[in-house]
């Protein structure tokens, strides 16, 4: 069970309290437990419900009939399902890497210096603290054809001759809303991994020092292990998110140019409220749940004997 | 010691150079919300406003205004029931372990992993039956049931740290499980409730996939409305950018204000691995 749970084990409470006490802790998260059934159980459930059905929208409501997997088959022969998965999957690789790895090097950078950790920190929130859909509008903005900021550097650099339409070709579409990506959410990796950092004590570095080891090997062998829980921590939530992207290529690129951008999020979106396709649409989220916890999975079980390859 | 001295000053100078990169598209956003329409060109992109144009500024103002109040009244109502919730979900289960105690918190924790997507027809089904959809309680009560893994995440780890002896000495002073709460846990957790409130404000503020499904105007928050602002024919940006930075002001100031409390709450281990 833990194995899901994205965090270290936390410091056991001391088992003190008398049995009678524990029963009131079943009558106080009652009813959360209630909630979370409904919440999290509940629309799966219903969505895989739904996505074994034919939806027609009647004057009446709906009307469903039972089709078995014929919305999963439609999914399995569509190119531009197979095209959205994929390029979900490459686009969350992509950002989650850059930004694991962007983020460590400026967490280091801000643990080791002396003075202005407090404002480096400051400015690293003002990116996440942005709006999704306003970091967006501001991208778009910047890549924008004919008064963006960007072509104007690149010109005025003669790095290019002519304007480039940055969202207009599938290839630069995808990287400008990588780069947007990256932009805004490694702040977040940077914030989890120096509070990650704070907590190593200091000894092990001098000792690790004074046994002569050099900082590559001390990186390798004392912050990376003891940052385990953080990275996987911050790796998780970016794998969710990003996943889920959705508002950002909404805003930035509507999934566009034709549907090189068209993350999964948005396909179901599509189906679900635009073309109306409810067995589909639900189809689509039922495989999009079943993406996201395999890949956590397979995260979760590669980085941990990855980190244990390391410590044997 | 020159080596030291060198080795620092390449941390300084890549630390400016990311500030640098993170901050220039921010910059640019405050110069062309305060430009006029006319000042609005390539060749004075970088330019400060000279002079300060604020009818962008008024312009958007006018226009989003009403969808700010949705968003203010949204997130602060979420904000708060959602942390009370996640502090005693957090006490309950770090403190009184029962007999699956750990399940239950892992399905609680399952509730972060579900795409939001995926929930959205239930969701519109179950606030439509129960009158609330097209609302903005409805939208706040979406927010609250989702915010709860994390909040609970988050106050368990922080409520884990608080030594047993504390609790010990509280019962023995004859406080029972709302007294221990309320005498020990509560006055210790300001730091865990800054960073859980800070989280979550920022998270309701910046939704948009949840605005967008369960609320039309006038009912919409703030994102929406951008969004459909941005979406008009023609597009007048230091209107756009204007709203885009009214609308980021709160998150903004929340951060520039709390951003210490919030840090210390992080260092404190509030969100650790």
């Amino acid at each position: 069970m833990e194995a899901q749970v994205p965090s270290l084990p936390p410091v056991q409470a001391r088992k003190s309290l008398q049995a009678s006490d524990r029963r009131s802790g079943y009558g106080l998260l009652s009813p959360a437990i209630l909630v979370i059934a409904v919440v999290t159980l509940f629309p799966i459930v219903y969505s895989v419900f739904m996505s074994l059905n034919d939806i027609q929208l009647t004057t009446s409501g709906y009307k469903m009939s039972f089709i078995g997997l014929k919305n999963y088959g439609v999914l399995v022969n569509s190119g531009v399902f197979w095209h959205s998965v994929w390029f979900t999957v490459y686009y969350a690789i992509v950002t989650v890497i850059v930004e694991l790895v962007l983020g460590m090097l400026i967490a280091l950078a801000i643990q080791n210096v002396q003075r202005l950790q407090g404002v480096s920190i400051v400015v690293m929130l003002i990116p996440w603290s942005l709006i999704t859909v306003i970091s967006a509008q501001m991208w778009g903005y910047i890549y924008n054809g004919v008064y963006g900021v960007l072509n104007y550097i690149v010109t005025s650099l003669h790095i290019v001759s002519q304007p480039v339409t940055w969202l207009g070709t599938p290839v630069s579409a995808v990287i400008s809303m990588m780069v947007a990506d990256i932009w805004k959410t490694t702040p977040f990796v940077v914030i989890i991994l120096v509070s990650g950092l704070q907590m190593i004590p200091k000894d092990y570095y001098e000792a690790a020092y004074i046994d002569g080891a050099n900082k590559w090997e001390v990186f390798w062998n004392i912050t990376f292990p003891l940052l385990r829980g953080s990275i996987s921590l911050a790796a998780l939530f970016r794998i969710l998110q990003a996943f889920g992207v959705f508002d950002l290529p909404f805003v930035l690129t509507n999934g566009g140019p034709g549907n090189s951008t068209e993350s999964l999020a948005m396909l179901g979106e599509t189906s679900l409220f635009q073309n109306l396709h409810f067995g589909i649409g639900a189809s689509i989220a039922v495989s999009t749940v079943i993406l996201v916890l395999a890949v956590c999975l397979i995260f979760l079980s590669a980085f941990r004997s990855m980190v244990e390859g390391d410590a044997a | 010691m020159r080596a030291r001295v060198f080795n620092r000053t390449i941390l300084y100078v890549v630390l400016v150079i990311f500030a640098a990169v993170f901050l220039i598209p921010v910059y640019l956003l405050i110069i062309t919300g305060l430009k006029s329409n006319s000042a609005v060109g390539l060749s004075h992109m970088w330019a400060w406003p000279n002079p300060l144009g604020f009818s962008g500024l008024s312009q958007a103002w006018q226009q989003v205004a009403p969808d700010m109040l949705n968003s203010v009244y949204l997130a602060v109502s979420a904000t708060v029931v959602v942390t009370i919730l996640g502090a005693i979900n957090g006490y309950a289960l770090a403190k009184w372990k029962f007999r699956g105690s750990n399940v239950i918190y892992f399905f609680i924790l399952l509730g972060m992993f579900i795409p939001y997507q995926s929930t959205l027809i239930p969701l519109i089904r179950i606030l439509d039956k129960v009158g609330l959809f097209d609302t903005i309680p409805g939208l706040a009560l979406v927010h609250i049931v989702y915010g709860i893994p994390m909040m609970t995440l988050i106050f368990r780890n922080f409520f884990a740290d608080i030594p047993g002896e504390l609790i010990e000495s509280a019962q023995i002073d004859g406080n029972g499980y709302w007294g221990v709460f309320r005498h020990i846990m509560l006055p210790l957790s300001i730091p865990g409730f800054v960073v859980a409130a800070i989280w979550e404000f920022t998270q309701v503020w910046n939704d948009f996939l949840f605005g967008v499904a369960v609320t039309d105007p006038p009912n919409q928050p703030v994102t929406v409305a951008i969004v459909n602002i941005a979406g008009s024919q023609h597009i007048q940006w230091n209107v756009l950018m204007s709203s885009t930075l009214l609308a980021s002001l709160p998150t903004l100031i929340v951060y520039l204000v709390l951003g210490r409390y919030f840090v210390r709450g992080l260092l404190a281990g509030s969100v650790k691995g």
